[in-house]
């Protein structure tokens, strides 16, 4: 099992363990009052290597899968991490070297704006970088040998998503990427190692957790204040802190 | 339960991996001749880190050992000018090696010190050389009625010559290769074939009756050559 794909278990068990773990809430705000606290994307993707260099001469585009969280700022200003994996095909070993397939990792930062331009209907759009991994691996013919193409990635990615209800929604995404790699060369292969394009189109599920506005801030620092004060831990503090800052600004924005 | 699965999930992160070089592409160039100087077209040029085929007994066994240690780093075929250019992958952890193989000519292997290559990823490497098999049928005759037995030493370049090229200059080149032959052991005169590449040369050196040492030369300039040794 490569490590991308041990890590990205990881990271999924430790999203569901975070849930599993937490206290859970019931919302059953008005539509009108509700508001992103923040959301996880489950999706798969096709991505297509783009471009005239060594990734998009030399490989051809699989299925893929991935994971995004993001929490809400301001409105729908939201910044976010993500984590993803694609399975390529090596087309040409003239172009790209002597092996089968690559799977390609990424993890990244993004930050970007989420629209709700109906009731249902949003539009995203966030900006990300990050680091992006090409294992590569040849076939038993081959030699069986593994090794690495890593860079910076640096990605672009939209999405349309309709609300199937409050806490669920499906989404298309259509994104770019362009990933700087460090890889040494010889100087008669001149800059086509440099970098690599790819174009990707995810579908998937997003997963909201919502806030119901001023009832449901109430109601959450009710239920912290309620903790005698020597044993509240450390994130309850923090979030009592929080919620109490977004109950008086939006006291502030309703007078 | 909540430390026992971080405690999980930090062993499944934890394990090796065999592995070639990261983040690295290096380009392979040579020439290939022929003995007099030709080139040599649809010669294919594979090169390995680690050892992926063992001949034995005129056959060929592939992929023996364990697959992690032979890795193809890349491969071409010479062109009409007997030249091959090709990029190829590097590993840097393993002795690199590449062979010739042509239907023509016998397998020739040759070691690469990744030394001075690794760091500029400039495989060029010098002219090599192919040269045709040969089947040389060497007759020992008695033609003084000597009784002695004799022992021969026959030295005659090897048919799987092996080399060793560093920073771009052919050194430690293992070609001799000698066969030791006791001869007069019966009545009958005596018959040896060896298996040599051509052009080349073969010795014979043996002590006669006498105690003197005699060495006669012969020159390999066909694919079968028959020679007469008499004492």
């Amino acid at each position: 099992m490569s490590f991308n794909f041990r890590l990205f278990i990881c990271t999924i068990i430790l999203l569901l363990s975070n849930s599993l773990f937490a206290q859970t809430d019931s919302i059953s705000a008005p539509e009108s009052s509700r508001l992103r606290r923040n959301v996880t994307d489950l999706f798969i993707q096709r991505g297509a290597p783009i471009g005239d260099n060594y990734i998009g001469n030399g490989l051809s585009g699989g299925l893929g899968f991935g994971i995004r969280t993001q929490a809400y700022l301001y409105k729908g200003l939201y910044i976010g991490a993500a984590l993803s994996n694609d399975f390529m095909k090596v087309n040409d070993v003239e172009v790209v070297g002597n092996y089968d397939r690559a799977t390609k990792f990424n993890a990244y930062l993004f930050a970007g704006y989420d629209y709700r331009f109906t009731n249902l209907w949003h539009i995203t759009g966030d900006i990300g970088i990050g680091y992006s991994q090409n294992k590569n691996r040849q076939t038993t013919a081959q030699g069986g040998a593994k090794f690495r193409d890593s860079g910076t990635l640096f990605r672009l990615t939209t999405s349309i998503e309709y609300e199937v209800t409050p806490a669920i929604s499906v989404f298309a995404s259509p994104s770019f990427e362009m990933v700087d790699y460090k890889i040494a060369t010889a100087p008669a292969l001149s800059n086509t190692f440099n970098n690599g394009n790819y174009f990707n189109v995810a579908i998937g599920i997003r997963i909201s957790d919502n806030i119901a506005s001023i009832d449901r801030l109430k109601r959450d620092i009710a239920r912290i204040e309620a903790i005698p004060e020597d044993q509240r831990g450390g994130v309850q503090r923090i979030r009592l802190k929080i919620y109490k800052k977004r109950l008086a600004r939006r006291l502030a924005r309703k007078n | 339960m909540k430390y026992l699965l971080y405690l999980s999930l930090i062993i499944l992160l934890i394990s090796c991996e065999a592995r070639i070089d990261n983040n690295k592409r290096a380009l392979f160039s040579t020439t290939v001749l022929d003995g007099s100087n030709n080139p040599l077209e649809n010669v294919e040029v594979v090169v390995y880190s680690g050892f992926y085929s063992f001949d034995f007994q005129s056959a060929s066994f592939t992929k023996f050992s364990d697959s992690n240690e032979d890795f193809i780093l890349g491969s071409g075929i010479t062109d009409s000018n007997g030249e091959v250019s090709f990029l190829m992958l590097v590993n840097t952890d393993e002795q690199t090696s590449f062979s010739l193989t042509s239907i023509d000519y016998p397998r020739r292997n040759v070691s690469i010190s990744n030394g001075n290559y690794a760091s500029t990823l400039e495989y060029n490497i010098p002219t090599q050389i192919l040269k045709q098999s040969s089947i040389v049928n060497l007759n020992f005759s008695n033609t003084t009625g000597v009784t002695d037995v004799f022992n021969a030493i026959i030295t005659f370049e090897s048919l799987n010559c092996s080399q060793y090229t560093e920073d771009g200059i052919t050194t430690d080149v293992v070609c001799e290769e000698r066969e030791f032959l006791p001869f007069n052991q019966s009545a009958s005169d005596t018959f040896i074939d060896i298996e040599t590449v051509y052009p080349s040369a073969m010795t014979v050196e043996y002590t006669d009756a006498t105690g003197a040492i005699i060495t006669e030369q012969f020159m390999i300039t066909n694919a079968t050559e028959n020679y007469v040794v008499q004492f």
